[in-house]
């Protein structure tokens, strides 16, 4: 079941993904309301001249392409690991009501106070949210259920969190929450923090982990449940990975970048007819494929519209949309097929 | 028996309004929250019944520990028809539903543009003081406003040499020029940042380009920087607190700062107050 004409093409590809994100964030950080030498950063901010441009190299553009990187890894990732769970070609966080249950539970925390008891209360209830939808979904579609009620059910999902976000920033005391409902439903990274680095980097990590130990298990699934089982694949325990990783890793990613969609719907496909439809193989080039479409969309948005904090999930949908509907038409003719 | 009643009311409001147009309003409602203070000041004791329910939150009004015996209204049509008015002040811009139902009903309502500088603040004040047949107290009002105004126009200095102050507020907007926050931060014996990058209305302005455009002075509202929410978070980021160090920093009450009543001119003492005190220390 080892096809090595795969692993031989999945390693240079995945090296080349790697070489393009450094450079995407090289560029990432250069690039804004003024060109900034990314190599300031390394130089320090002794000359008085250019204090400002390091600071704003540092504490602005930096955790802006670091944000960029690791959340982009982790929604291809996890779109990866989705699709060959729920052996669904058009799962994804974003699609599936995950990345809004998120939102979900960030502005809970955020507007009942909990999130200035603990620093930690923001990522976690993002967490909770982003849980509470993965295991939803399975309860309602499984892994055998048919493609579009599992798509009905993530729409369904969606629109509910979207509906309870923005009646907690309606119910807020603060006149200005209301407009943040754009943030959390499209997803930023203008403007954030390494502070807002420090708080998801951890979790984005262990849910990465986590999802990237499903590899092997996901290949065995691909041939049916049956034939897994006879290979001793414990499916509880790739079920658990993968609903606690994409938890953990696009929880995390939500409560300090806002619900982007469609990353891990259209990098997995686009990655697939070059590695194969292998999980084991998929897994690792969609993590750095969706890093590089990240940086570069986030690049986009400065480029697009310089100055007016164009969101980020208004890109990817414009890009993602298109792609979903020809995926849904594919899908179709598959089944009539 | 309740619709009989509604009914019997919208009927007596139409026929009687024409009536009180020569006495002076015994009823009035506010729907707005800027009128809501404006006729706040200038109203006969009882003659204001009703304002809106962000007069009564302490971080946007001035007004809001007053209230005891007024109602609150949401500025929806059935609660203000309830109340019976002869008069209804409304903001020009806002609750436009509420406003045509209630004209179409017969009630009165007058609208109150929001002022974008001081002649505007004068005109409202003499506006409201002729509708609430209160001329004499706005008339009060105005010559208070005037002088002090003219106290702070009157300090003439070099415009190049005066500071450059920028006001941040929540989710990174900034005003421009043609705004009432523009007008005070002059008389305050500023320069507006907004209106020195050539700003018209009011826009977002990344923490990036505010670095950059390096203002002396950064002013930001001091309620709403304290929120736990994500749109004061560029408020507390870290590369603004390093860049603006304490001696640039001015927290201000922005509940002065909204609205066009003579209470602008209490914003633009305490702006002059902070700052002064720096200056000596």
């Amino acid at each position: 079941m080892t096809d090595p004409s795969f692993e031989k093409r999945s390693l240079p590809l995945l090296f080349m993904l790697c070489i393009l994100s450094v450079l995407l964030f090289i560029l990432s950080l250069g690039w804004g309301q003024v060109w900034i030498n990314p190599l300031l950063l390394f130089a320090g901010s002794e000359d008085p001249a250019v204090k400002g441009e390091y600071l704003i190299l540092l504490e602005i553009r930096l955790p802006r392409a670091i944000l960029a990187l690791i959340i982009g890894a982790i929604l291809g990732l996890s779109g990866a690991v989705l699709q060959g769970l729920l052996r669904n070609p058009l799962a994804e966080p974003g699609l599936l009501g995950v990345s809004a249950s998120a939102s979900l539970g960030a502005v809970i925390a955020l507007y009942t106070g909990l999130a200035s008891f603990s620093i930690l209360a923001l990522p976690f209830s993002a967490l909770v949210g982003a849980a509470i939808a993965v295991f939803l979904l399975h309860l309602l579609a499984g892994s055998r259920a048919d493609i579009l009620v599992t798509i009905l059910a993530g729409v369904a999902l969606t629109t509910l969190a979207g509906a309870l976000t923005t009646l907690i920033l309606n119910l807020s005391k603060n006149p200005f929450a209301v407009l943040e409902i754009v943030f959390w439903m499209m997803g930023s990274f203008a403007d954030r923090s390494l502070q807002h680095v420090w708080l998801s980097l951890p979790f984005i990590l262990i849910g990465g982990l986590m999802l990237a130990f499903t590899g092997r298990a996901l290949d065995a699934l691909s041939l049916g449940h049956d034939v897994a089982r006879s290979l001793g694949v414990n499916f509880r325990r790739v079920q658990l990975l993968s609903i606690f990783g994409t938890a953990i890793g696009v929880g995390a990613a939500t409560a300090v970048a806002g619900a982007i969609g469609f990353v891990g719907l259209i990098v997995p496909h686009l990655l697939r007819p070059l590695v194969g439809s292998r999980p084991s193989q998929l897994l690792p080039v969609s993590a750095a494929g969706g890093a590089v479409f990240l940086l570069m969309a986030d690049i986009g948005v400065r480029v697009i519209l310089p100055g007016k904090d164009l969101k980020l999930g208004v890109i990817t949908a414009l890009i993602g949309t298109p792609f979903f509907l020809w995926l849904l038409i594919k899908v179709r003719r598959k089944e009539v097929l | 028996m309740f619709r009989a009643r509604l009914i019997l009311c919208f009927a007596m409001l139409m026929f009687l309004t024409p009536a009180y147009a020569d006495q002076a309003p015994r009823r009035v409602v506010s729907m707005n929250l800027c009128t809501d203070q404006l006729a706040y000041m200038i109203a006969a004791p009882g003659q204001l019944v009703s304002v809106t329910y962000i007069a009564s939150d302490p971080s946007a009004s001035l007004i809001h520990d007053k209230l005891s015996n007024l109602h609150i209204n949401h500025g929806l049509a059935e609660e203000i028809l309830r109340l019976d008015p002869d008069l209804v002040i409304a903001g020009a811009y806002t609750t436009r539903t509420t406003v045509h139902l209630l004209r179409r009903l017969g009630v009165q309502v007058e609208e109150f543009k929001p002022s974008r500088n001081f002649q505007d603040i004068r005109n409202r004040i003499v506006k409201m003081g002729e509708l609430l047949h209160r001329e004499k107290v706005a008339n009060n009002y105005l010559e208070a406003f005037d002088k002090n105004l003219e106290a702070f126009l009157k300090t003439p200095s070099d415009n190049a040499q005066k500071p450059v102050l920028g006001i941040y507020s929540l989710n990174s907007y900034v005003a421009g020029k043609g705004s009432l926050e523009s007008e005070m931060t002059k008389a305050a014996g500023f320069r507006h940042m907004g209106a020195e990058i050539g700003l018209s209305g009011s826009g977002r302005l990344s923490l990036e380009s505010l670095i950059l455009t390096n203002p002396d002075q950064l002013m930001t509202w001091r309620r709403w920087a304290m929120l736990p929410n994500r749109s004061a978070d560029v408020l507390r980021h870290p590369a603004l607190q390093r860049w603006f160090s304490e001696e640039r920093r001015i927290f201000m009450d922005q509940r002065h700062w909204i609205c066009g009543t003579p209470e602008v001119i209490n914003g633009i003492k305490a702006l002059k107050r902070a700052y002064e005190g720096k200056k000596n220390d």
